[in-house]
């Protein structure tokens, strides 16, 4: 009985093959956008899974009030604090603190590697993050102050082999003797945190006063805290703690500090400022991503249903014969399932060829390093095993059951099932939902595009046109920014140089400065060393006072110069000449304002310009800028590089340009607006393969009808009107649910954005257009045959 | 073997009701070879697919094998057609994706023979109706009149002890027309029960009896000799 299902089913399938292409290329379209939106899926859901007693761990975040800034989470917090936390509060079983310095540069040798994420932390690590050694000793490979474990891949890559690299002495950011006393098993890739390096926290320590502050918050502290201990009351044990040990009010209100557990960093982190998590994703990104790709398969099954019902009609005959010699329900019911599943099936398997072939091109666009493995990835089988059974019976079983309930007279007879044509309310419901998902998705695209093009175009208030940055090689900032900024202005094409604590002008962290009146306000600002040309390198204009000047031999210990965000936030009139007082961890002489520069974008047009306070410093400065005017640009690298190694012999050059950093600023916008837009093309494709299954069946049903009425001299546009209205009804229904939901969704989706486009009335035309075009286009394409046929075939086939 | 009492059977719609048989009575006993003949629109085809549980009546009593079957569910009457009843239509609605050999082999498979008699058995029938050699074609390769020797033998595989033909001729020429009526004569004179309904004289001249309809009801009832 089996075999004879399958047979027929394949026979049937083969014979009405424009009918399986349809459903084959939409379900396998479909399937394989469905697999990739849930590998992504799990792949962030799989993110620090490998951290013991996932439970229990946690990371502090710290809730400011500020002046300037308002309110604002950060997984920033003070140094002392973690070794504090398990002898003061009893629930918290180990604290670790994570300090990031960016990447070092480690020397073999005559031999110099640069080396990322890399820790400054506590023997504890170890447990808390679950870190396994493979050289060494978790409690004594920190015993000295200058020590380093690296991890397995970091081992080979400077030493060749573990064991050549364990127990080597090498330099690290120019300071000689750090000793590798431990080598680590590599850590995992899905991990908020990526560590590849770990040195003992006392090495840095010693020399930064600002790590032994209780003032100065400057790296992650995680926790994992003893069981059936309530996370809220550590919190509030915490923010006491921190309130003991405080020394100045920086703040509007004091702190709190709440616990972020685990299955929460990695997605759940949007409003978390300073944080250093690797590939963070936000959840209602995936939800909205995870919800599109059921929508598109949701397309995908819904053509099945349609087109099963819509050709049932042709299969009615085919039905009765078989109720006639004995068939029941179920037989026939089992034999349109098992039709179904074979579609399934091969649209599955169509659907992973294209996986595989898209994968690399999606890894970029997701960052994200998908594979498909069946082997260590069980769920991957068990989903597709899902999705293979659960498409054939949700697409199966209507039309199944819609069709078994033909009576073999009526169908024999010639008497057609009233509810078998396209009249039914289900399939007009169904199209009415594919439309209007299609219409809703390409609305929202139109928005999101058109605001990130207005991002694109916005003046960011500075001209990051030809600028390029290159790091300053320690260990003496000071003189080798002298040196580089002189030296590079001999290159041919190098217009300005100008040296800084970043590219964008602010150093990343935020200070807290007093202003030196009777008012005792206290503002938080972003902080940034700038010397006297980069602002003119950058042309962001000074609108107020003076630029930092040389001959002002003052300037270096006693000017700041302001951005205008700060002075509205101050709410000064005049600002130039009004004093900030020395306060917290700032021991340097008051400041004078000297100046106001115009605000420009030095983070992302997401948030909001801070306050800014900038001074002059060159022991700050980690890059030296230039503007320049060469469209070689490989060239200009290459004499750039030349150059660096006259002047630093041995030394990696480190460069960036001010475009590719602020492109990495949008990447996440931009990629999701290429998968929305990716998947709203694939659900409109779908929904207008559908259609035009659809029509043409819907044509083939009417040909009689159609043709009765060419005989009594109906014209070839009144027939393509008769079939097009029909749909040209149901699209109109789905234009009116899908616009208010779509309009509501994007105004959400703006809300992300600080600064925004207004949604106008071009995008709800637009959206409205295309989708009436796809119908139209689709509908006209297949009416062209109504005219060219000769009626008396359809009149006499009946 | 068949006994019909008072059968009434009525079409309905939102404005029109259409009285297709009109209080029906006669018996038909085993072994027997029934024609039903009337103008088109009297009932003949309504009155065969309730003899052939295709339909229930509205009203009145219809015992199949002295069994009340008129009340019975479409499961029970798919039961009783599959083991007792092989059709044969003007159309011969024969299934255009399977082959000759598959086509006949539908009703075993639906009564649950293993594949092996099933095999055995249809070469069999195939062999009897002269279409052994066309086994693996699909019907719109056949001509019509091997098409319903097709149709006939898919209606006699299964054994059935009753067998309905709608017109069985009506599509064909005189010459393929003749061939099915010997068929089926020959069936007939082996033990099995046929009723048909015809418009053709010539094929009711096979029957033994004769049953003509008018307007949804019987006007008259003969024995083959008086009648011609």
């Amino acid at each position: 009985m089996f075999w004879n299902y399958l047979k027929i089913a394949f026979r049937n399938l083969y014979k009405q093959h424009a009918y399986t292409l349809i459903n084959v290329v939409g379900l396998s379209t479909g399937i394989a956008a469905f697999i990739i939106i849930m590998m992504f899926v799990q792949y962030h859901f799989s993110f620090d899974k490998h951290i013991p007693e996932q439970d229990r761990f946690y990371r502090l975040i710290q809730v400011q009030h500020g002046q300037g800034v308002g309110e604002q989470h950060v997984a920033f917090n003070p140094g002392p604090m973690a070794p504090e936390l398990p002898l003061a509060i009893p629930e918290v079983e180990y604290a670790v603190r994570m300090l990031n310095w960016g990447t070092v540069l480690l020397r073999v040798g005559d031999v110099f590697f640069e080396q990322r994420n890399v820790y400054y932390t506590d023997s504890v690590v170890f447990k808390t993050f679950g870190i396994k050694l493979i050289k060494g000793n978790p409690g004594d490979v920190f015993k000295t102050m200058n020590s380093v474990v690296l991890s397995k891949s970091a081992a080979e890559k400077t030493f060749g082999s573990v064991d050549a690299a364990y127990g080597q002495t090498i330099e690290l950011n120019h300071e000689k003797d750090y000793l590798i006393s431990g080598i680590m098993e590599d850590q995992p890739l899905n991990a908020h945190l990526q560590i590849e390096m770990l040195v003992a926290y006392q090495s840095m320590e010693r020399k930064n006063a600002f790590l032994r502050s209780w003032n100065s918050n400057s790296m992650p502290v995680y926790v994992r805290l003893r069981p059936n201990a309530d996370a809220t009351i550590v919190g509030e044990k915490i923010t006491q703690l921190l309130e003991d040990h405080k020394e100045y009010d920086f703040f509007t209100q004091s702190p709190k500090i709440y616990l972020q557990p685990l299955n929460q960093i990695h997605s759940k982190s949007r409003i978390v400022k300073f944080q250093l998590n690797h590939a963070p994703v936000d959840f209602s990104l995936l939800i909205a991503i995870l919800i599109t790709a059921i929508i598109i398969i949701a397309i995908a099954c819904i053509n099945f249903i349609n087109l099963a019902i819509a050709r049932s009609v042709k299969r009615a005959k085919e039905v009765g014969v078989r109720k006639t010699l004995g068939a029941s329900r179920l037989n026939l019911v089992y034999h349109f399932i098992g039709e179904s599943l074979i579609i399934t099936f091969v649209s599955v398997v169509l659907a992973l060829i294209y996986v595989e072939i898209s994968l690399p091109e999606f890894n970029q666009i997701l960052q994200s390093e998908l594979r498909l493995s069946f082997f260590t990835n069980p769920l991957l089988n068990i989903g597709l095993f899902g999705i293979w059974i659960g498409i054939s019976l949700l697409s199966g079983f209507y039309p199944a059951f819609y069709m078994s309930r033909y009576q073999a007279v009526e169908v024999l007879k010639g008497i057609r099932d009233s509810g078998s044509r396209f009249g039914g309310w289900l399939s007009k419901a169904l199209v009415v939902f594919q439309f209007a998902v299609a219409i809703g998705l390409t609305f929202i695209v139109l928005v999101t595009n058109k605001q990130i093009m207005y991002i694109a175009n916005k003046d960011l208030g500075y001209n990051y046109k030809n600028v390029i940055a290159l790091r300053i090689p320690g260990p003496d900032n000071q003189k080798n920014s002298q040196l580089l900024k002189q030296e590079l202005k001999q290159i041919n094409g190098v217009m300005a140089t100008a040296a800084v604590s970043d590219i964008n002008g602010v150093a990343g962290s935020q200070t807290t400065i007093w202003v030196d009146d009777t008012t005792d306000i206290k503002m938080m600002t972003r902080m940034g060393y700038v010397d006297e040309d980069f602002f003119d390198l950058m042309e962001i204009p000074v609108v107020l006072g003076r630029n930092f000047d040389k001959t002002f031999k003052t300037d270096e210990l006693e000017a700041v110069i302001l951005n205008q965000a700060a002075v509205e936030a101050l709410d000064w009139e005049d600002p130039i000449g009004k004093r900030f007082k020395p306060f917290g961890a700032d021991t340097l002489p008051k400041r004078t304002v000297i100046g106001v520069i115009s605000d420009y974008h030095y983070y992302s047009i997401h948030s909001r310009i801070e306050p800014a306070a900038f001074y002059l410093r060159p022991d700050g400065y980690n890059m030296v800028c230039i503007r320049h005017n060469r469209s070689d640009i490989e060239t200009f690298k290459t004499d750039l590089e030349t150059k660096w190694q006259e002047l630093f012999p041995g030394n990696p050059l480190q460069l960036v340009t001010a475009e590719e950093r602020l492109e990495r600023e949008y990447r996440g916008d931009r990629n999701s607006l290429k998968l929305f837009t990716l998947f709203t093309v694939l659900a409109l494709l779908i929904s207008a393969l559908g259609l035009y299954g659809l029509t043409a069946l819907r044509i083939e049903q009417r040909s009689r009808e159609i043709a009765i009425r060419k005989v009594l001299g109906g014209n070839m546009v009144q027939m393509i009107l008769l079939v097009a209205k029909e749909f040209l009804v149901l699209v109109g229904i789905a234009i009116l649910i899908a616009l208010p939901v779509a309009w509501l969704f994007s105004l959400q989706l703006l809300d992300r954005f600080a600064y925004t486009i207004t949604i106008s009335l071009l995008e709800v035309i637009s959206a409205i257009g295309i989708a009436l075009l796809i119908a139209l286009i689709t509908i006209i394409f297949h009416s062209g045959r109504i005219v060219t046929n000769n009626p008396v075939n359809a009149l006499k086939t009946d | 073997m068949i006994k019909a009492e008072k059968l009434t059977k009525v079409f309905r719609t939102d404005e029109v009701e259409t009285t297709a048989l009109n209080e029906v009575s006669f018996e038909i006993n085993k072994g027997e070879f029934v024609a039903i003949m009337g103008p088109s629109g009297c009932g003949k085809s309504t009155l065969l697919n309730i003899l052939g549980l295709l339909d229930n009546p509205s009203k009145g009593k219809y015992y199949f094998l002295e069994k009340e079957v008129s009340k019975s569910t479409e499961r029970q009457r798919a039961n009783l057609r599959k083991e007792n009843i092989g059709f044969v239509f003007q159309n011969f609605n024969l299934i255009d994706e399977l082959t000759v050999f598959e086509n006949v082999e539908l009703p075993l498979i639906y009564l649950g023979m293993p594949a092996k008699d099933r095999r055995k058995r249809v070469d069999e029938v195939l062999e009897q109706m002269q279409i052994a050699h066309r086994r693996k074609h699909f019907p719109l390769q056949l001509s019509g009149g091997q098409q319903q020797r097709v149709a006939v033998a898919r209606a006699v595989v299964a054994k059935p002890s009753l067998i309905l033909a709608d017109e069985p001729t009506g599509n064909l020429d005189s010459a393929h027309g003749e061939e099915v009526m010997n068929l089926l004569n020959d069936l007939n004179a082996n033990g099995t029960t046929i009723i048909m309904v015809t418009h053709s004289q010539r094929d009711a001249e096979y029957a033994q009896r004769l049953i003509r309809l008018f307007d949804g009801q019987i006007i008259n009832e003969n024995i083959k000799k008086n009648l011609l």
